[in-house]
């Protein structure tokens, strides 16, 4: 095995040691954050754009550069492409990279993306030198046309933004891994560590999590837990397990075993 | 002269520069992006772009979100 218990995600031009991505979102205080970063050893951090708060846009974006954090803007809160793409090139020109997180949303109550804009989006960004990674729904055809449009990475929905509910459609999961030629990145609706675990067994080559580790009852123990489900998934991954069968089959060899009289009596 | 500056109004001297804006504004430029009528204005024009009467401003910067 190798020595690292993990091995590197790359996505386009980046390479990370860790492959676990961390989610601002929904972060109770800076402090709180420090804590996350430094339990989920994550080197990936999202975040979005919002109109500048002098009150806390400086404070985070110094905790992500203490933690050595590679930032990945998204463009959440943006129902079409056009809003994403202004987004993005906004997002470029503060961070001066060209990694974005397209996230392009239909509706405010069900939160799910949007196919089509996701699609425009991803095209017309790549097309501007950008490195889409792209939110989508668990749809395989979807994926592979995301894959098409030049996304570098695609990050399918395990449940709803939020939900908690894990992975809902494993079956779907797995098909996109089997074709997709870009990392597939797990994102949305994780609840605990072992549906991060789910994902990499999956052949998912990552995962996100925000709320699950942000609302957890102890954000600083719940980071560590996906730390170490992300791991022990990938690391299952690779150990390939045993095939399923509805027979029970025999771990311990019957040959050699002792034959003893039994008393009809007994 | 009259700016709209992130969703509100605001009077600023005429021929005002974008950076004296952003300047105003942010405490420091780092993380900071900003939109001029809807278009992005790339950091290196920020301070030579001269403001008129009506332009909207976006200045923008990283907040939490997943």
């Amino acid at each position: 095995m190798d020595s690292q218990p993990q091995s590197p995600l790359a996505v386009g031009s980046h390479v990370f040691k860790s492959r676990l991505i961390f989610g601002s979102g929904g972060m109770r205080s800076i402090a709180a954050l420090r804590i996350a970063l430094a339990n989920t050893q994550s080197e990936l951090t999202t975040v979005a754009m919002r109109r500048y708060d002098p009150a806390a846009s400086g404070r985070l974006f110094d905790v992500l550069r203490e933690f050595n954090q590679q930032i990945l803007p998204n463009t959440a809160g943006c129902y079409n492409a056009t809003e994403a793409v202004i987004t993005a090139e906004l997002a470029r020109e503060a961070l001066e990279t060209n990694l974005i997180k397209v996230e392009v949303i239909n509706d405010d109550s069900t939160l799910l993306p949007d196919p089509i804009e996701t699609l425009k989006a991803t095209e017309v960004l790549t097309n501007k030198g950008f490195e889409v990674m792209a939110y989508i729904s668990d749809d395989v055809v979807l994926a592979r046309r995301i894959e098409q449009a030049g996304a570098k990475a695609v990050m399918p929905l395990g449940a709803p933004i939020g939900s908690g509910m894990g992975i809902l459609n494993p079956f779907n999961i797995e098909t996109i891994v089997n074709f997709a030629n870009v990392p597939i990145i797990l994102d949305a609706g994780l609840g605990s560590a072992s549906d991060a675990a789910l994902a990499m067994e999956l052949g998912c080559d990552g995962v996100l999590a925000a709320s699950a580790i942000n609302r957890a009852e102890d954000p600083a123990i719940m980071a560590e837990a996906f730390r170490l489900g992300v791991i022990a998934g990938h690391l299952s991954r690779r150990a390939g397990r045993i095939p399923k069968s509805t027979r029970a089959i025999a771990s311990t060899a019957i040959s050699g075993k002792a034959q003893f009289e039994v008393s009809s009596n007994n | 002269m009259q700016i709209t500056l992130n969703g509100k109004s605001a009077s600023v001297v005429d021929g005002v520069k974008l950076g004296e804006v952003i300047d105003m504004f942010a405490v420091d430029r780092r993380g900071v992006a900003v939109a001029l009528n809807g278009e992005v204005v790339k950091r290196g024009d920020w301070d030579s772009q001269v403001l008129i009467d009506r332009d909207a401003i976006e200045i923008l910067s990283i907040a939490a979100g997943g």
